[in-house]
C-alpha cells in the first residue's frame, strides 16, 4: 500500500503542473491553413510492406499547432483491419507539416510538404526492434 | 447411580480442595449427611464430605487427585479408603489402602486417566469413601476440570475428481467434530488463482457440531470454460472461530474437451455484416473448422468471403470475430505440419523473414532432420503491379553431434513491394558449450535488387532458470527490400536473478536500413531497470528506457528520440490486480527540411498511469485511467487523459445458458486542445436452439472520420456450430464404468454405470459420461484402466484379467464387530482396561473364500469396522496375541456374507478371562487350550 500511496501522490503532483495552453499564434506561414478532411494514401516498406488508404480529419489549427484524426484500413499480406487515431502536430514552415498519428501509444511522425492542396511526404514509426517506415500522401477532400 | 445424583446435586456447593488450596479449604469444609442405608446401624451412615478435591486435566491424558482424609474422622484412628470410580474416568493403580498418623495432614494420592471423548467441564472422577471402625463412613467426591479441546477431522468421499472446463463437481465430505464440546466448524476450499473467486456455485460450510458427532456438507465448485487441462489441488480447510482443525485436498484433473466422447470436427458457418448509417451493408460468409482427421492428424481451417464486391468494414468485421482476406488451412501431426491458403515464412534474418503470401508453408520437425519449406505468390493488395511474383524457399536442418548444421535457398520476388531476394546460406548450432552458452551462425550469399553481397548473423546465449545473456548480430545487404528486418540489426539483452526477489534486466538494440522511401534509418533503443517483488504478489520495478530514430528522407532530415525514466507498482489479491506506474522524461524532435536549416524541440513529458481489475466467475471488470503532459512543440498535444472502464465475459440473465456480454467506455480528454471524444462499446453472444448463435458487437467512436462517426457501428453475426461424425473420427477404444452389483465380472442389466470416473490409458485420460461411457481417440497397446481414487466410498475396482474395455465396479458394505470383554456368568465385564488391557491390540480379520484378507483393529471400546467390504463370504479371525491380560474365546467365530447394496448387521464376540491355571503336564492337551491365541 505505501507504494501505491507514493504512485498516488506523484500523480496528484504531475496533474497539478501549470497546463500547457494554447499559446498566442505565431504569424503564421503564409496560406497554410490546413484544417478540414483530407483524403490519406500511405504505404509502408519497412519492415514489411502495406498499404493505407481512409481519411484525416484536421478539427482545430490554433496558430501551427494542428490536431484532428485519422480514419483508414491498413492492408497487408495478412489482412485488413480498420484503424483509428488522433493526430498532433504543426506547420514547421509555408511548404512543411509535421505531425504524429497516433494509431498506438506510440506515435507514427509523418514530414511532408505542402503543395496546395495536397501533402506528399515520409513517415517514420518506432518499433519494439527497429521502425517502420513508408510514405503518404495527403489530398484536400472537396 | 443415586448417590452419584445426590453428590452432584449436595456436595458441588463446597469450595474445591486441590493441592494448592488444601490448607485454604480445609477451614471452609463441611460436612453433610445425605444417605443412610440403615438408619438404625450408625457405622452404615454415609456422610458426604463438602471438601471436593479437583484437577485439571486434558482429555487423553492421565494426571493425580490429592484427596485429604475428611476431619470429621477420628484423627487417631487408622482410616481405611476405597475409590470408587464414576463414569468413563478410571482411577488407575492401587484403590484401596490405610492411611494413619497423627499431626499430619493425611492425604490419599490417586492416579485417574481422563479417556480421549470426556466432555468438557468438571466431570465426577468418582468418590473415595473412607471407613473408621465404629465411625460414620464418609465419602469425598472427587472432580476433574476437562478443558475444552478442540478437534475435527474430515475425509472426502473422493480424493481424485474429474471434470471438463464448464462442468461442475461436488466435494463430497464427512465433518467430525473431535474435540470434547460443540463447536461452529467452517469448511472452505482454496481454489487455483486463475479461476478467480466466482468459481463456488454452491456450498454448506458452516456445520455446528456436537462433540463426537458428524456431518456431511457438499462443495460445488463450477470450472471455468478457460480452465487449464491437468492436475489442480484444491486443499480444504475446516477451521473454527480460533484456528484451523483439519485439513484434507482433492485433487481435480481436468481432461481435454476435445477427448470427450462427443468430440468431432467442430464445423462453424456464419454470416455476419457490419450496419452503418448511410452505407450499405455487405454481407460476409464464413466457414470455419477445428478438429482431428485421424487419431494423429489434427486440421483447422478458415475462410471468410463477401458476398459481394462493395468495400468491406474490416474493423467491424474482426470484432466479431471474422477477418476477411486471412483464409486459411492447416494439417498437423505429431512433428509436421502443413499450411495452405494465407501463409508465410521465416527462415533468418539474411535468409528471408517476412514471406507472406497465397501458396503453401511445410515444416517437419525430426528426431534427426528438419525442414521447413515455402512455394507462394505475393499476396495483392494495392493495385495492379508489374507482374504475380513469387516466394519459393526451403531449409533442411541435420542435427550432428549435439549440435546442428542447416542450409536455406531462398528465391523472392514481390513486384508489388519491389522486394526481392535470392539467397543461399549455410549454418549452424554448436554443442552446447560449458556454463550453459550456445554459439550460432549462419553466412548467406544475397542478390537482390540492385545489388549483391553477403549476409552473416551470429548469436551468442546463455540461458538458465535465473539468467539470460543474448548477443545476437546479423547484417543483411538489401535490408528490408531484401526480405531482411534491417541491413545492421544489433540486439544484446540482459536478465539475471540477483537475489529470489530481485531481478535485474538490460537491453539495446540498434538497426539500419535503407527502403525505396528513406535513404538511412538509424534506429536505436535501450532500456535498463530492476524488478523487485516486495511481496510474494507485490512487484516494484524502475525502469529507464529510451529509442529514437534518424531517417533520411526526400522530406528531410527526421531525428526523434525520447528518455523516460518509470517507476511501476503491481499488486495481486486474490482475483484482483492493480497497477500504477508514473513516469517522467523528454523528448527530442528534429527536422532539417531539404534546402532548410534544422530547427530541433526538446520538451519534458510526464505519464501517469493506474487500473484496477477484478476477474470472477461472473465476469472480468477493469477500470483504468492515464494521464499525460507534454511539453510544447514536442509534437504531442499538451495534456491528455483517458478513462475506461470495461466489463467482459459476463454471464448475461436472459434466461439462456451460456449467454455472455462485454461493455467498455472510454473517455478521452485534450484539455482544450481539441475536443473529447467518448467511446463506446457493447456487445453480447447468445445461444440459440439448433445449434445457432447470434452476436452482436456495436460500437459509437467519435474518431471515426466516416460518415457514421455520429452514430454507431453495429457488427451481427449468425453463426451455426455442429459437430461432423468423420471417420477418423471412431474411438480407438471404448468401454464403460458399471457397477458390478452381482460380482459376476459382467454387465447384467439393471446394473448402472458410473458418471465421473476417471479412466487412463497410455498419456490419454477421459471422464465417464452420465450413462458411464469413455471413448479413447488415440491408439495405445495397453488396456484401459479405472483410477480407483476417483471412485466414491464404498466403491472398489474389481480385478479383472480379461482385458474387458468394461471395467467393473464392486460395491461393497461396512462391517462392525464389537469385542465385548465378558464375565464367566456371562455379563458383560467392566471396562476394557481393566479386563484384559486395551483391546487395541487385538487385529480383527476376515478372510474371503479365496483367501483374500481384510484386517482392521478395533477402538478402545473393542468396537472395530471394516469400512468397505465387497460382495461374499467371509470368516472373522482374531489375532490375541497383543493382549497383556489374556482373554480367550468360547465357542467358533461367526462368518458371515456380503451381498451388493445390502447391510451386515454388527457381530457381537464375547472375550473371556482366561482363569489362572497351574500347568499341568500330565494334561499338555488342556495347556494348549488355553493359548492366548486363537
Amino acid at each position: 500500500m505505501t507504494y501505491l500511496r507514493i504512485v498516488l501522490v506523484c500523480s496528484v503532483l504531475a496533474a497539478c503542473h501549470t497546463p500547457v495552453d494554447c499559446a498566442p499564434p505565431p504569424p503564421p506561414p503564409a496560406s497554410a491553413n490546413l484544417l478540414g478532411r483530407w483524403s490519406y494514401t500511405a504505404t509502408q516498406n519497412a519492415p514489411t510492406p502495406a498499404n493505407l488508404f481512409g481519411t484525416l480529419d484536421i478539427t482545430t489549427q490554433c496558430g501551427t499547432t494542428l490536431t484532428g484524426s485519422l480514419d483508414v484500413t491498413e492492408v497487408d499480406a495478412q489482412g485488413s483491419r480498420r484503424r483509428t487515431g488522433t493526430l498532433s502536430g504543426r506547420i514547421v514552415d509555408s511548404v512543411t507539416v509535421d505531425f504524429d498519428v497516433f494509431l498506438t501509444t506510440v506515435g507514427r511522425r509523418h514530414v511532408g510538404a505542402l503543395a496546395r492542396d495536397s501533402i506528399q511526404g515520409t513517415w517514420v514509426e518506432p518499433l519494439d526492434l527497429g521502425s517502420a517506415s513508408g510514405s503518404f500522401a495527403a489530398a484536400r477532400m472537396p | 447411580m443415586r448417590l452419584a445424583r445426590q453428590w452432584t446435586s449436595g456436595l458441588v456447593l463446597a469450595g474445591c480442595l486441590v493441592w494448592p488450596r488444601l490448607s485454604l479449604a480445609a477451614q471452609g469444609g463441611r460436612t453433610a449427611p445425605v444417605s443412610s442405608g440403615n438408619a438404625g446401624a450408625f457405622s452404615d451412615l454415609v456422610l458426604v464430605s463438602a471438601d471436593t478435591p479437583q484437577a485439571r486435566a486434558g482429555p487423553r491424558s492421565v494426571t493425580l487427585v490429592i484427596v485429604p482424609v475428611p476431619r470429621e474422622l477420628p484423627r487417631d484412628a487408622a482410616v481405611t479408603y476405597e475409590a470408587i470410580p464414576a463414569g468413563d474416568i478410571q482411577f488407575l493403580g492401587q484403590r484401596t489402602g490405610q492411611v494413619s498418623g497423627v499431626g499430619v495432614e493425611r492425604i490419599v494420592v490417586l492416579t485417574v486417566r481422563v479417556p480421549a471423548h470426556t466432555p468438557a467441564g468438571r466431570v465426577v472422577a468418582g468418590r473415595v469413601r473412607f471407613f473408621v471402625h465404629g465411625a460414620p463412613r464418609v465419602d469425598v467426591v472427587c472432580t476433574v476440570d476437562v478443558p475444552w479441546v478442540s478437534g475435527a477431522s474430515m475425509v472426502l468421499e473422493r480424493r481424485l475428481l474429474a471434470a471438463r472446463p464448464g462442468e461442475r463437481v461436488v466435494l463430497h465430505y464427512r465433518l467430525t467434530n473431535t474435540g470434547n464440546a460443540p463447536d461452529m466448524i467452517e469448511v472452505g476450499v482454496t481454489t487455483p488463482e486463475r479461476w478467480g473467486k466466482g468459481v463456488l456455485a454452491v456450498t454448506s460450510a458452516f456445520h455446528l457440531l456436537g462433540g463426537e458427532t458428524t456431518a456431511e456438507g457438499d462443495i460445488v465448485l463450477a470450472i471455468p470454460r478457460d480452465a487449464a487441462t491437468g492436475s489442480t489441488w484444491l486443499p480444504l480447510v475446516a477451521r473454527n472461530a480460533a484456528r484451523d482443525l483439519a485439513q484434507t485436498t482433492a485433487l481435480l484433473e481436468i481432461v481435454d474437451r476435445e477427448t470427450q466422447p462427443a468430440a468431432g470436427v467442430r464445423l462453424t458457418t456464419s454470416l455476419a455484416t457490419v450496419l452503418r448509417q448511410k452505407m450499405p451493408a455487405t454481407p460476409f460468409f464464413g466457414l470455419d473448422f477445428q478438429g482431428a482427421l485421424t487419431p494423429n492428424v489434427r486440421a483447422f481451417g478458415r475462410l471468410v468471403q463477401a458476398v459481394n464486391a462493395r468495400p468491406a468494414d474490416a474493423r467491424g468485421l474482426s470484432q466479431v470475430g471474422m477477418f476477411p482476406g486471412a483464409s486459411i488451412v492447416t494439417f498437423e501431426g505429431p512433428r509436421w505440419r502443413f499450411r495452405g491458403g494465407n501463409t508465410g515464412e521465416a527462415f533468418s534474418e539474411i535468409t528471408g523473414v517476412n514471406l507472406w503470401g497465397s501458396g503453401a508453408t511445410f515444416a517437419h520437425d525430426g528426431t534427426r532432420w528438419t525442414t521447413a519449406a515455402i512455394l507462394a505468390k505475393p499476396r495483392r493488395f494495392s493495385a495492379p503491379t508489374l507482374g504475380n511474383g513469387y516466394m519459393a524457399g526451403a531449409q533442411v536442418g541435420r542435427f550432428v553431434g549435439g549440435g546442428m548444421v542447416h542450409g536455406t535457398a531462398v528465391a523472392a520476388d514481390d513486384p508489388q513491394s519491389g522486394r526481392r531476394l535470392e539467397a543461399l546460406g549455410i549454418g549452424g548450432v554448436a554443442p552446447p558449450l560449458g556454463s550453459g552458452w550456445d554459439l550460432s551462425g549462419e553466412i548467406a550469399a544475397r542478390r537482390f535488387r540492385g545489388g549483391s553481397g553477403f549476409g552473416w548473423l551470429a548469436e551468442a546465449k546463455q540461458q538458465n532458470p535465473d539468467r539470460l545473456l543474448l548477443v545476437r548480430y546479423s547484417h543483411a545487404p538489401g535490408g528490408s527490400s531484401a526480405f531482411a528486418p534491417a541491413r545492421d540489426l544489433l540486439v544484446a539483452t540482459v536478465s539475471d536473478g540477483v537475489t529470489p526477489t530481485l531481478r535485474f534486466g538490460a537491453s539495446v538494440w540498434g538497426s539500419g536500413d535503407v527502403t525505396p522511401t528513406v535513404e538511412q534509418l538509424h534506429s536505436a533503443g535501450w532500456s535498463a531497470g530492476p524488478q523487485w517483488w516486495v511481496k510474494p504478489r507485490t512487484l516494484l520495478e524502475l525502469e529507464l528506457h529510451g529509442n529514437g530514430f534518424d531517417a533520411t528522407s526526400a522530406s528531410g532530415v527526421i531525428g526523434s528520440s525520447e528518455v523516460l525514466a518509470r517507476l511501476g507498482a503491481m499488486r495481486q489479491s486474490g482475483s484482483f490486480l492493480a497497477s500504477a506506474s508514473v513516469a517522467g522524461g523528454q523528448v527530442s524532435r528534429s527536422l532539417t527540411p531539404p534546402n532548410g536549416a534544422r530547427n530541433e524541440v526538446v520538451a519534458g513529458r510526464w505519464l501517469v498511469r493506474g487500473s484496477v481489475g477484478h476477474s470472477t466467475a461472473a465476469g472480468a471488470f477493469e477500470a483504468s485511467a492515464s494521464y499525460e503532459q507534454n511539453g510544447a512543440g514536442s509534437g504531442l498535444l499538451p495534456r491528455q487523459s483517458v478513462l475506461a472502464i470495461r466489463a467482459a465475459a459476463v454471464p448475461l440473465p436472459v434466461g439462456l445458458w451460456g449467454a455472455t456480454g462485454a461493455a467498455s467506455v472510454q473517455r478521452y480528454d485534450w484539455f482544450g486542445s481539441r475536443p473529447g471524444v467518448t467511446v463506446v462499446r457493447a456487445g453480447f453472444r447468445v445461444p440459440l436452439p439448433a445449434s445457432l448463435a447470434f452476436t452482436l458487437e456495436a460500437e459509437h467512436n467519435p474518431l471515426f472520420v466516416s460518415a457514421a462517426a455520429g452514430g454507431w457501428n453495429v457488427a451481427i453475426k449468425l453463426e451455426y456450430a455442429t459437430v461432423v461424425a468423420w471417420m477418423g473420427l471412431r474411438a480407438a477404444a471404448r468401454g464403460s464404468v458399471y457397477e458390478d452389483r452381482n460380482g459376476n465380472g459382467r454387465r447384467d442389466s439393471g446394473e448402472p454405470g458410473l458418471a465421473g470416473v476417471l479412466v487412463r490409458r497410455g498419456g490419454e485420460s477421459v471422464v465417464t459420461d452420465a450413462a458411464g461411457r469413455y471413448r479413447f481417440l488415440t491408439r495405445a497397446d495397453e488396456p484401459a484402466r479405472l483410477d480407483e481414487t476417483s471412485l466414491a466410498f464404498g466403491l472398489i475396482a474389481a480385478f479383472d484379467s480379461s482385458r474387458s474395455p468394461d471395467l467393473a465396479v464392486l460395491p461393497t458394505a461396512p462391517v462392525t464387530i464389537r469385542l465385548v470383554p465378558t464375565s464367566d456368568s456371562g455379563q458383560a465385564a467392566p471396562p476394557p482396561a481393566r479386563a484384559g488391557g486395551s483391546l487395541v491390540t487385538v487385529r480383527v480379520q476376515a478372510r474371503d473364500q479365496a483367501g483374500n484378507i481384510w484386517s482392521t483393529r478395533p477402538d478402545s471400546q473393542g468396537v472395530a469396522t471394516l469400512h468397505a467390504l465387497p460382495p461374499g463370504s467371509y470368516q472373522i479371525e482374531l489375532d490375541l496375541s497383543g493382549l497383556q491380560t489374556p482373554l480367550i474365546l468360547r465357542g467358533p467365530l461367526p462368518s458371515f456374507t456380503v451381498e451388493a447394496g445390502g447391510t451386515v448387521p454388527t457381530m457381537v464376540i464375547p472375550l473371556f478371562l482366561r482363569p489362572v491355571r497351574m500347568f499341568d503336564p500330565n494334561n499338555p492337551s488342556r495347556n494348549r487350550n488355553q493359548s492366548g491365541r486363537q
